[in-house]
C-alpha cells in the first residue's frame, strides 16, 4: 500500500481524529472573527436593499479651544460618507446612561431607521435640513439606514452606542 | 460547662485568644470564631492546645495571673463578637448570658467588677445591633461605672461603643467626646488599630454635628495610620461624608469599594450598611432603578446577617426608589406606614419617624393631606429636629396640607420658615452638600412658594427670587493655604502633562491620576472655612428695579410650574408674567441647540458645514421663538435661568445677536456684585497648542497698556494674575469635567490649572475672561446645584466672568476677544462690549461667549 492509495480510501477514525485536531488548531490559531455571521447577514440585507454602504470618514475640523481629552460624558461625533451623501452622528448620554443620537444628513429630508441589533429598530424622519434625533436608546451595537426622499438608500457600518 | 474558679489557663489558650481578637478587629469573623471556639474547648477540658505556644500569659484583669474561669468569660465575649458579625445579635445572646452568669461566680472582687463591666458592654452591643439603642446605652452606663477596674485595652471598646450609641440617640457632642477619649487612650498605649477606629468615629461624630471639613480632615489623618484593619467601615464612613459634600461620583465609588471589602472579609452586616448608603447615593444621582437593585442587595445581605432592623432601613430606601421610579403612591405609603410600626416595635424611633415622613409625602401626592398630617403628628417634631433635608420635607408636607385646607397664611408660614432654615444652614458652610440638599428639597418648596403666590406677576417674581437668591448666595469663606495640597495639585498637573506628551501612557497613568484626584478632592473639602464676613443680605426688589431702570435693562426670571415654563419679565416700572408652554419641549430645544453648536465646531469644511449651519440657525430660531419672542424684550437683558437653560449661549439666538445679555443666578446677586473699576490692571495669559492664542493675548495686552506676554503662561501666572490684577484674560484650551467639576481645567504651559487650584488662591480680580471652550458649561450635582469653571469662579467671589458654554473655534475667539477688550476699555459695560464685539465678527459661533454675573465697567477718568 502506498500513500496515494491511502488517500483514496474512506475516512477512518484516525482521519477523523486528525481532522478534529486540525480544526481545533485552526480555530485556536486563526479563529473565525467574532460576529462574522452577523456581518455576512448584514451584507446580504444591504445587498437586498440595494443600499450604498457609507464609509467612516474623518471630517475636517476647526481648531477649537477644547482639549481632545477623554471626557466620559461628552458627545462622540462620527461622520460616514458615500460619494453622494454624508451622515454625521453625535452620541451623548443622559444622567441614567441612556443614549441620545443627534444626526445630520447632507441629502436633506428622509426616513431614518436605527437597527439596534437585539433591541429592535427605531425610526424617525429627518427634517428639511437633514436633521434628526433619536433619544432614550439602550447601549449596544447599532447601525443606521437612511432612505433620502431623493436618491439611493445609505447604510452605515455598525457603531456602538 | 464552665471551668472551676481555681483551674489554671491551659497552655496555648492565651495565643488563640489574642489571635481571635486580632482577626475579629481585622474584620475576619469566621476565622476568629474558629480560633475562639478552639480556645473555649481547651478551657473547658483543661487540656493544653497542641502545637500552639504562648509568648505571653493570658492577659489578666487583676493583679494575679488569670484563672481559667476568668479566661472562659473573656473568650466567650470575644466569640460573641464574631457570632454577631456572622449570624446577628440573637444568635450571640446565649453566649453573653452564660458569660454573665459565670462572671458573677469569680471569687476575686476586682476581677469580678472588671468582668461585669465587659459583659455589660457586650450586652450593650447586642441591644444596639438589634436596634435598641437606649437599652444598650443603659447597659453601658452600668459598665462605665466599673471602668477603673479595667486596663486601657478593655476600657477602649466601652468608650467606643458608648460613642456609637450616643451618635444614635443622638448626642453628638457626647459621642465626639467618647471617641476623642478613646483615641487618646489608644494613642498613649500604642494601640494603632484602636486609634484608627476611634479617630474615624470621632470624625463621624463631628460630621453628624455638621462640621464636615474637620470630619474629613480627621478621616484622612486616620487613613495615614499604619494598620491592617479592615477598611470597609472606614471607607463607608468617608463615602457618607463625600455624599454629603456633593462629591457623588467619588462617594458612590468609595461605597462600592467598601461593600466589596466587607464581602471579601465575610462582614455581611457591614456590606449591608454600605449598600444602604450606596443606594441612597444612587437616588441622589437620580438613578432609582440602580438604587432599587442596590437596596434589594442590601436587604439580602442583612437578612443573611440576621439584622432585621437594618434590613427594614434597606426596605425604606427601596420604597423611596420605587416611588421615584413611578410605583403607585398609595401602596408605597401603606408599606411605609407598616415599616414605621415595625421600627417603633424595635425601639428605633428615628427610623420610624423617617418612615412616617416618607409615607406622609406619598399620601400628599395623592391629595390625602389629613392622613399625611396625622402620620406626622405621631412623630417627633421633624420640622425642627433632624437633618436640614428632613426639616424641609416636613415643612413641604405641612404647607401642602394647609393649602389644601385653604389656610394660605399657614402654608406661607411653613414655606418661609423653611427658607429661613435653609438660609441659616447655608451661612454656616461653604460646602456643596447643602446646595444639593437645597436642590432636592428646596426645589419642592420653591415650587410650592410659587404656587402660593397666586396669579400676580410681582408675587411670583418675589417667590422665585427668594429661593434663587438664597441658593446662589455664596458664603464668604475661603479655605486657608495648604502646602501639602499644593504639592499634590502640582503632581497632578505634571501627570496631566505626561499624558499629553505621551498619549500612549494614558492607560498606565489613569489609576494614579484618579487616586490623586480623589485625595485632592477629599483634602479640598476637608479644609476648614475661614470666615471673613457674615452672610450677604438679600437685595430688596425696589432696589433691583431701580438698578434695572438705571441701566435701561429688562430682567427675565424663568421658572417651571406644573411642567410649564414661565417667566417674570421685570423692568424698572412693572412686572409681567408670561407662560411659555410645556417645559419638556424647551428642554428638547436646548438639547438640540447644544448638539448643533457642538457639531458646528466639529466641521471645518465640506458640504456638512452648510447642513449643520442651517440646522444651528433653525434650532437657535426655534428656541428663541419659544422662550424669548413671547417676552417681547428689545434691549439689554438680564437672564435668571432655570437649570435647563443655565448653559444656553444666548448670543447665538437671533433676537439677542448684537444685544447685551447677562446671565445671573439671581437678581439680588446681579445687583450686589456690580463694580466700576478705575484704571484697571490687566493680565493676559496664553496657553499652549492654540495657533492664535499669543496673537490674541498680545492684542488684549495692548488695549490695556500692559506688556504683551513674552511666553506661554504657567499655572503660577494664573494665580498671580487673579491675586494682583483687576482683569484677567486667559486664552487656552479648556476642559469641563462632568464627572468631577472640581477638576475642570485650563491648559497652561506646565499642565492643567484646575478649579481646585483656584479655590485657595488670593483674589483681587473682579473680571475674568475665559477665552476657552466649555468654561461656561455647568454640571448638575444632585439636581440643580451646578459647578463649572465660570460658575466656580463666580462662587469664588469673582463678580463678573465671560466664558462660553460650548466649544469655540480658535480663530473666532482670537477675532472677538481683542475687539471685546477695546470696547471694554472704551467704557462699555461687559454685556454691551461683548455684544458689540460678537456682532462685528462674521466667524462661526462669535455669539457663543456669555457674560455671567454682575455689571462691570471701567470708570471714566
Amino acid at each position: 500500500m502506498n500513500m496515494t492509495d491511502t488517500g483514496l480510501e474512506p475516512l477512518d477514525s484516525t482521519d477523523e481524529a486528525i481532522l478534529r485536531e486540525l480544526r481545533e488548531t485552526a480555530s485556536r490559531l486563526d479563529p473565525c472573527p467574532a460576529h462574522l455571521t452577523d456581518r455576512i447577514a448584514f451584507a446580504l440585507t444591504v445587498r437586498a436593499l440595494q443600499a450604498e454602504v457609507a464609509e467612516l470618514t474623518s471630517q475636517a475640523e476647526l481648531v477649537s479651544r477644547a482639549l481632545a481629552a477623554e471626557e466620559p460624558a461628552q458627545a462622540t461625533t462620527i461622520t460616514y460618507s458615500t460619494d453622494s451623501t454624508s451622515i454625521m452622528v453625535s452620541v451623548s448620554y443622559d444622567a441614567t446612561g441612556r443614549a441620545r443620537l443627534d444626526g445630520w444628513l447632507t441629502c436633506g429630508p428622509g426616513e431614518v431607521e436605527l437597527d439596534l441589533g437585539g433591541h429592535g429598530t427605531r425610526s424617525t424622519t429627518a427634517d428639511q435640513d437633514g436633521r434628526f434625533v433619536l433619544a432614550d436608546l439602550p447601549h449596544g451595537p447599532a447601525h443606521l439606514l437612511v432612505r433620502p426622499d431623493q436618491g439611493r438608500a445609505v447604510v452605515t457600518p455598525q457603531f456602538t452606542l | 460547662m464552665t471551668p472551676s474558679p481555681d483551674a489554671a489557663v491551659p497552655a496555648g489558650v492565651a495565643t488563640l485568644f489574642e489571635q481571635g481578637r486580632v482577626t475579629n478587629t481585622a474584620g475576619r469573623p469566621a476565622e476568629a470564631e474558629r480560633l475562639l471556639r478552639r480556645a473555649l474547648e481547651h478551657l473547658e477540658t483543661g487540656r493544653p492546645v497542641p502545637d500552639v505556644e504562648d509568648q505571653e500569659p493570658f492577659p489578666a484583669l487583676g493583679e494575679a495571673p488569670a484563672g481559667a474561669l476568668e479566661a472562659w468569660v473573656r473568650v466567650c465575649l470575644s466569640l460573641s463578637t464574631s457570632v454577631v458579625e456572622r449570624h446577628g445579635p440573637t444568635a450571640a445572646r446565649p453566649l453573653v448570658e452564660q458569660a454573665l452568669a459565670a462572671a458573677e461566680t469569680v471569687p476575686a472582687a476586682g476581677v469580678r467588677r472588671a468582668l461585669g463591666a465587659l459583659v455589660r458592654s457586650q450586652l450593650a452591643v447586642l441591644h444596639a445591633r438589634a436596634g435598641r439603642p437606649r437599652d444598650a446605652l443603659a447597659e453601658l452606663d452600668v459598665a462605665a461605672e466599673q471602668l477603673d477596674a479595667l486596663g486601657p485595652r478593655e476600657q477602649f471598646p466601652i468608650l467606643l461603643t458608648r460613642g456609637y450609641l450616643r451618635l444614635d440617640v443622638p448626642d453628638t457632642d457626647g459621642a465626639a467626646a467618647d471617641f476623642a477619649t478613646a483615641a487618646e487612650l489608644a494613642a498613649a498605649n500604642g494601640l494603632v488599630r484602636q486609634e484608627f477606629m476611634a479617630r474615624h468615629n470621632q470624625a463621624l461624630a463631628l460630621f453628624n454635628a455638621g462640621d464636615l471639613p474637620r470630619a474629613l480632615s480627621l478621616m484622612l489623618a486616620a487613613d495615614e495610620l499604619p494598620t491592617d484593619i479592615s477598611r470597609a467601615p472606614a471607607w463607608h464612613g468617608r463615602g457618607l461624608l463625600l455624599l454629603e459634600a456633593g462629591l457623588l461620583v467619588e462617594a458612590v465609588e468609595l461605597l462600592e469599594r467598601s461593600t466589596e471589602a466587607a464581602l471579601a472579609d465575610g462582614q455581611e452586616m457591614q456590606a449591608g450598611e454600605s449598600l444602604i448608603d450606596l443606594a441612597q447615593g444612587q437616588l441622589v444621582l437620580d438613578d432609582p432603578v440602580a438604587a432599587m437593585a442596590t437596596a434589594e442587595r442590601a436587604a439580602r445581605a442583612l437578612t443573611r446577617a440576621g439584622a432585621p432592623a437594618l434590613r427594614r432601613r434597606a426596605e425604606l430606601v427601596r420604597l423611596t426608589a420605587r416611588l421615584r421610579s413611578g410605583a403607585a403612591p398609595g401602596r408605597v405609603a401603606a408599606r411605609g406606614a407598616r415599616l414605621a410600626e415595625q421600627f417603633d416595635r424595635d425601639g428605633d424611633h428615628v427610623a420610624a419617624d423617617l418612615a412616617r415622613l416618607f409615607a406622609a409625602e406619598a399620601l400628599t401626592r395623592l391629595g390625602r393631606h389629613t392622613e399625611a398630617v396625622d402620620l406626622l403628628a405621631r412623630s417627633a417634631d421633624l420640622a425642627r429636629v433632624g437633618s436640614l433635608g428632613t426639616r424641609m420635607r416636613t415643612r413641604a408636607v405641612l404647607a401642602r396640607a394647609a393649602r389644601a385646607e385653604e389656610d394660605l397664611r399657614e402654608a406661607r408660614r411653613h414655606v418661609r420658615a423653611a427658607l429661613r432654615d435653609l438660609s441659616t444652614a447655608l451661612t454656616g458652610s461653604a460646602s456643596l452638600d447643602l446646595r444639593s440638599v437645597t436642590v432636592q428639597h428646596a426645589r419642592d418648596l420653591a415650587r410650592l412658594d410659587l404656587e402660593l403666590a397666586g396669579d400676580g406677576a410681582a408675587a411670583r417674581l418675589a417667590a422665585i427670587e427668594r429661593w434663587n437668591d438664597v441658593s446662589s448666595r455664596t458664603p464668604a469663606v475661603r479655605p486657608p493655604a495648604d502646602p501639602g495640597l499644593a504639592r499634590q495639585v502640582a503632581q497632578l498637573r505634571s501627570l496631566g502633562q505626561e499624558v499629553r506628551d505621551e498619549p500612549d501612557r494614558a492607560g498606565e497613568l489613569r489609576d494614579r491620576i484618579r487616586a490623586l484626584e480623589r485625595r485632592i478632592a477629599a483634602a479640598s473639602w476637608a479644609s476648614s472655612a475661614d470666615a471673613t464676613h457674615g452672610p450677604r443680605r438679600a437685595v430688596a426688589l425696589p432696589l433691583v428695579r431701580a438698578e434695572l431702570e438705571h441701566r435701561g435693562a429688562t430682567a427675565v426670571c424663568f421658572a417651571e410650574v406644573d411642567g410649564r415654563l414661565g417667566a417674570a419679565v421685570v423692568t424698572g416700572r412693572r412686572t409681567r408674567w408670561v407662560d411659555l408652554g410645556p417645559a419638556g419641549d424647551v428642554h428638547e430645544l436646548v438639547r438640540r441647540l447644544t448638539a448643533d453648536l457642538e457639531a458646528r465646531v466639529r466641521v471645518g469644511s465640506g458640504p456638512m458645514v452648510e447642513v449643520v449651519q442651517a440646522s444651528l440657525t433653525a434650532s437657535a430660531r426655534a428656541l428663541d421663538d419659544r422662550v424669548l419672542a413671547p417676552l417681547r424684550v428689545e434691549g439689554r437683558l438680564v437672564v435668571v435661568p432655570v437649570p435647563a437653560l443655565a448653559a444656553v449661549a444666548w448670543g447665538t439666538l437671533p433676537s439677542r445677536s448684537g444685544r447685551p445679555t447677562t446671565v445671573a443666578p439671581s437678581l439680588g446677586s446681579w445687583v450686589r456684585g456690580a463694580r466700576e473699576v478705575t484704571s484697571p490692571r490687566a493680565v493676559a495669559l496664553a496657553g499652549p497648542g492654540l495657533p492664535s492664542a499669543l496673537e490674541e493675548t498680545g492684542g488684549v495686552s495692548s488695549v490695556w497698556g500692559a506688556p504683551p506676554p513674552a511666553d506661554l503662561a504657567v499655572s503660577q501666572d494664573l494665580s498671580a494674575g487673579l491675586a494682583g490684577a483687576d482683569v484677567v484674560h486667559v486664552a487656552a484650551h479648556g476642559s469641563h469635567r462632568s464627572d468631577s467639576p472640581l477638576f475642570s481645567s485650563l491648559w497652561l504651559q506646565d499642565g492643567p490649572a484646575f478649579l481646585a487650584d483656584l479655590e485657595r488662591a488670593d483674589r483681587s480680580a473682579s473680571h475674568v475672561v475665559v477665552s476657552a471652550c466649555e468654561a461656561g458649561r455647568v454640571q448638575a450635582r444632585g439636581g440643580a446645584a451646578t459647578l463649572g469653571l465660570a460658575s466656580g469662579l463666580l462662587s469664588l467671589g469673582v463678580g463678573s466672568v465671560v466664558a462660553s458654554p460650548c466649544r469655540v473655534p480658535d480663530a473666532t475667539a482670537a477675532d472677538v476677544m481683542p475687539r471685546y477688550h477695546r470696547a471694554l476699555a472704551d467704557g462699555l459695560e461687559v454685556d454691551e462690549a461683548l455684544a458689540a464685539a460678537a456682532s462685528a465678527s462674521d466667524l462661526p459661533l462669535a455669539g457663543a461667549f456669555v457674560a455671567w454675573g454682575s455689571p462691570w465697567s471701567v470708570a471714566s477718568p
